[in-house]
């Protein structure tokens, strides 16, 4: 072959190359397909890192992201280690004790307002997280982690335990489901909200063991009541220990008896029931997966391909990054017919559009009251079961406050500095084309009208309906 | 028989084979019959007031004469002398006085032993069977009033305001606050009070379209449906006489003022749901339990006063509901942890006026140490579909043919 034949064949090699390469990018309506389903909307930097991977790349690019901490420091009072802050507490009731009642009253008044103060602040802090983040996928983990295993502030009362738990998330928010089961018993959040300090062997308190069935596992429908009562016998014996702050086990209060859980016959305890359960059911897996092809999928679930991809999660031993990386390179994911179909949470709706269209941040605590109009109070869910979420959102309470927040945050379009906003407005009422791009997953419902300038139709693209959708 | 499938599979490389018939889908499926010729009473309102947490039915209707209720209750028994009397073995809890003219004019029936088999004890669980009137472990996608209301839609006067307005904002809205009216393709509302409702929907400005993505139709009907129940609301409000009885200040009594307005300014509402909150008196029960009861009966004394002023009392059914009924022993926290069978109220002009069905009894109680069951909350709902709104419950609540429909009207 001569030098030239085998140059024309080196380029058609590499144009071919090429070629391949550029029909397996990705576009940009799928890169902002993909940032908005497993992040808060999609900005124009974001967009840009993902451009020239493929599907996969860019997957295994926002898992390999993922954190199991936090970027910013929690509030000061956070820094206290759980041991510390039991033994204060306790030292503080006790010094309660000899007052008269009505200084006793007082002096619990001032702490359920410090405990309040904190609270609203952890919120806030959560949302600066999820502001501010540069991995959205941790952040939306971590929430579907809380709506998964759920605890109210209101009732733990004790913020720190809550961010105690909302560290807990994290550290395994992409990491191992298993393990984050395992933890649950000893987590001291959902140890007092699903009072399982009262769970004792002669007394036992089934609160834990059916959520642990009901919600935690293999789900609604596949445990009789005799499993929960079995599993609780199971479970019982931890109290608070105020040396660790911490759920210890406690043998006289622990049923060492038999079991039967599932069918599963044996002298079980906490460990032990939750092992059955992640060896021996297949619906552990199967629940699991259908939630999240729910949060990131479809709310129509497709039996199928549920099924394909929780026996990948089984055999991946629970690990999150393979699962998420099956779901998130399916067919179904990625479907065109599938775009927009999807409801935004409420925080999704506030934090995607306050981190594409750079609204200011400031201040971080409007964010949690605002969630709380739309139905979202983090931190606190409205029971146990956490958000029903999807289409539930769209009530006709839902919908009205979601544009009442909306016309709030963007009460002065000017506010929206991101510098590509301020590149689209120097186009006036055409540069809105830019914003449509990025912000929407399909068409509006509405003509824009872009005579009026940019910022009317920002507000305009803002509040049309299909802006709710994902 | 349980699954095993992929956990043998598990190892082997066959894993993508797929397992028919693994039945996830079991909320879905529910069939809508025609209506029945003689038609939906659109004209006439079932008020549903959701006794939230579970309320405690042993100390509602009391069993004042049982020496059993003493034992199992030594700090939480209402003494005899304080229970209002209806006969010589039951009497309601003296904070229900206001429901007393009611129950003297024969406007009140008290329905007795209300439970289901295999009895559920988790709040959500529980209200979900309630809400969906499911059996114990069938889940059901939708409302139980939602399916009646569907079934008669064909028929469904074009100037009605709502199929159902859910009153107040709570957390679990975002959950599941439309209770039994949760299903698709129905006219709700969920508002605080109408005036508030107007002025938002207005503010918000929605917009005839249609859309092919479903999410998006939905969203866009949801908005048509803001709109046009506002405009409607205005116009009602506009032609409707104030109400001259006075409501006690609470949520639910300002709830039930605006119900009131509305039924007595004409407004066709098959359904109206109101909730209160904070029955779940695990601890410290006594006074707790006594200031919800109060405000209970003193709010629906005061809505029955209303409706009867404004002559529209002959026009509404109000029933009470909860997911469970508590424990029948007390606790070591002055409370009662959740239980089983409850009791519940029935009120209207049309009201038997009388207690129905059979007390269960303490002397034999469930495995659980609860109080059984004598008769399933769905005939209660098949008499309120049937007698009342004259539509098929056989049709629309499951097994309803097994279930004797308790003498709720006369």
């Amino acid at each position: 072959m001569d030098m030239a034949a085998f140059r024309v064949l080196a380029v058609l090699a590499a144009l071919l190359l090429l070629m391949t390469r550029n029909l397996e990018a990705l576009e940009i309506a799928e890169s902002r397909h993909l940032l908005a389903r497993t992040g808060f909307g999609a900005t124009p930097a974001e967009v840009a890192d993902l451009q020239a991977l493929t599907r996969e790349q860019a997957v295994d690019a926002l898992l390999a992201r993922t954190k199991a901490f936090s970027r910013w420091g929690t509030p000061k009072w956070c820094e206290v280690s759980l041991a510390e802050n039991a033994k204060a507490r306790q030292k503080e009731y006790d010094s309660w004790k000899d007052l008269p009642q009505a200084e006793r009253d007082k002096k619990s008044q001032e702490r359920e307002r410090i405990d309040r103060v904190r609270g609203a602040e952890l919120k806030a802090w959560w949302y600066h997280e999820m502001l501010t983040t540069d991995t959205p996928l941790t952040e939306r983990m971590v929430l579907f982690w809380h709506n998964h295993f759920t605890s109210q502030l209101e009732t733990v009362r004790d913020p720190l335990l809550m961010h105690e738990q909302n560290r807990l998330f994290r550290a395994h928010a992409l990491g191992n489901y298993a393990d984050l089961l395992k933890a649950m018993p000893l987590d001291p959040a959902m140890f007092i909200y699903l009072d399982s300090n009262s769970n004792v062997a002669d007394r036992p308190n089934e609160n834990f063991a059916r959520e642990v069935m009901e919600l935690f596992t293999v789900g609604e429908g596949f445990y009789t009541e005799k499993d929960i009562k079995e599993a609780a016998r199971s479970f019982s014996g931890y109290q608070f220990d105020p040396a660790t702050g911490r759920p210890v086990r406690m043998e006289q209060y622990h049923d060492g008896g038999r079991k039967l859980v599932l069918g599963h016959k044996g002298v079980f305890d906490a460990d032990e029931v939750m092992r059955i359960l992640l060896e021996r059911e297949e619906r552990v897996a199967i629940h699991l997966t259908e939630k999240l092809w729910q949060e990131f999928v479809d709310e129509r679930i497709d039996d199928q391909e549920v099924y394909r991809l929780a026996a990948v999660f089984y055999k991946a031993k629970y690990e999150m990054k393979p699962l998420m990386r099956a779901l998130l390179t399916s067919d179904a994911f990625w479907d065109p017919a599938r775009r927009g179909i999807l409801v935004k949470s409420p925080v999704e709706l506030l934090c995607g559009t306050m981190r594409s269209l750079g609204l200011p941040a400031e201040p971080v605590d409007r964010l949690p009251a605002w969630g709380r109009r739309l139905g979202q109070d983090v931190l606190d869910p409205p029971n146990v079961k956490g958000w029903k979420g999807g289409a539930a959102w769209i009530s006709t309470y839902g919908l009205l406050a979601r544009t009442e927040v909306l016309d709030e945050l963007l009460a002065d379009p000017a506010k929206a500095a991101a510098p590509w906003i301020v590149d689209a407005r120097k186009s006036g009422g055409e540069g809105i084309d830019a914003v449509l791009r990025l912000v929407m997953a399909v068409a509006p419902a509405r003509p824009i009208d872009r005579a009026k300038g940019f910022d009317a139709a920002l507000r305009q693209v803002i509040r049309d309906p299909a802006y709710n959708l994902k | 028989m349980r699954r095993r499938a992929f956990i043998q599979l598990c190892g082997a490389t066959a894993l993508g084979a797929m397992i028919p018939g693994f039945d996830l889908s079991a909320a879905e499926g529910d069939t809508t019959p025609a209506p029945r010729p003689d038609g939906f009473a659109w004209k006439k309102t079932v008020v549903l007031l959701e006794l939230r947490g579970g309320n405690d039915g042993l100390n509602t209707v009391i069993p004042y004469a049982d020496r059993a209720y003493r034992r199992l209750r030594p700090k939480l028994a209402i003494p005899a002398d304080q229970v209002l009397k209806l006969d010589a073995q039951l009497g309601f809890h003296p904070a229900l006085k206001a429901l007393m003219p009611a129950w003297k004019d024969g406007d009140c029936a008290a329905v007795l032993g209300l439970g289901y088999e295999h009895p559920n004890r988790s709040h959500f669980r529980g209200i979900d069977i309630w809400n969906t009137g499911s059996k114990s472990e069938e889940l059901l996608g939708d409302g139980w009033l939602a399916r009646v209301l569907r079934a008669s839609l064909p028929g469904a006067p074009a100037d009605r305001l709502a199929d159902g307005i859910v009153l107040g904002f709570d957390k679990t809205m975002a959950y599941g606050g439309f209770g039994p009216l949760l299903g698709d393709g129905l006219r709700t509302i969920i508002m605080n009070a109408p005036q508030d409702y107007i002025q938002r929907a207005r503010a918000m400005g929605a917009q005839p379209g249609t859309a092919a993505n479903p999410a998006l139709g939905r969203i866009l009907d949801v908005e048509h449906t803001i709109a046009d129940s506002a405009e409607a609301m205005q116009g009602l409000i506009d032609h409707a006489p104030p109400l001259k009885t006075v409501f006690p200040k609470s949520s639910l009594g300002s709830g039930l003022e605006t119900v009131a307005r509305l039924i007595a300014a004409g407004a066709v509402v098959p359904v109206f749901k109101l909730a209160i909150d904070g029955f779940d008196t695990h601890a410290d029960q006594l006074g707790r339990h006594a200031a919800l009861l109060t405000d209970v009966g003193d709010s629906l004394a005061a809505f029955r006063a209303a409706l009867q002023a404004t002559g529209s009392w002959d026009r509404c059914v109000v029933a009470t509901y909860s997911e469970f009924g508590r424990r029948a022993a007390e606790n070591g926290s002055n409370g009662t942890d959740h239980g089983a069978a409850g009791s519940a109220f029935v009120l209207g002009s049309q009201a038997s006026g009388r207690m129905v069905g059979e007390f269960p009894g303490l002397e034999k109680l469930d495995d659980d140490d609860n109080l059984l069951a004598t008769s399933d909350f769905r005939g209660l709902y098949s008499a309120i579909v049937e007698d009342w709104l004259g539509a098929d419950a056989d049709a629309l609540i499951p097994d309803a043919r097994r279930f004797a429909r308790p003498k709720i009207l006369r």
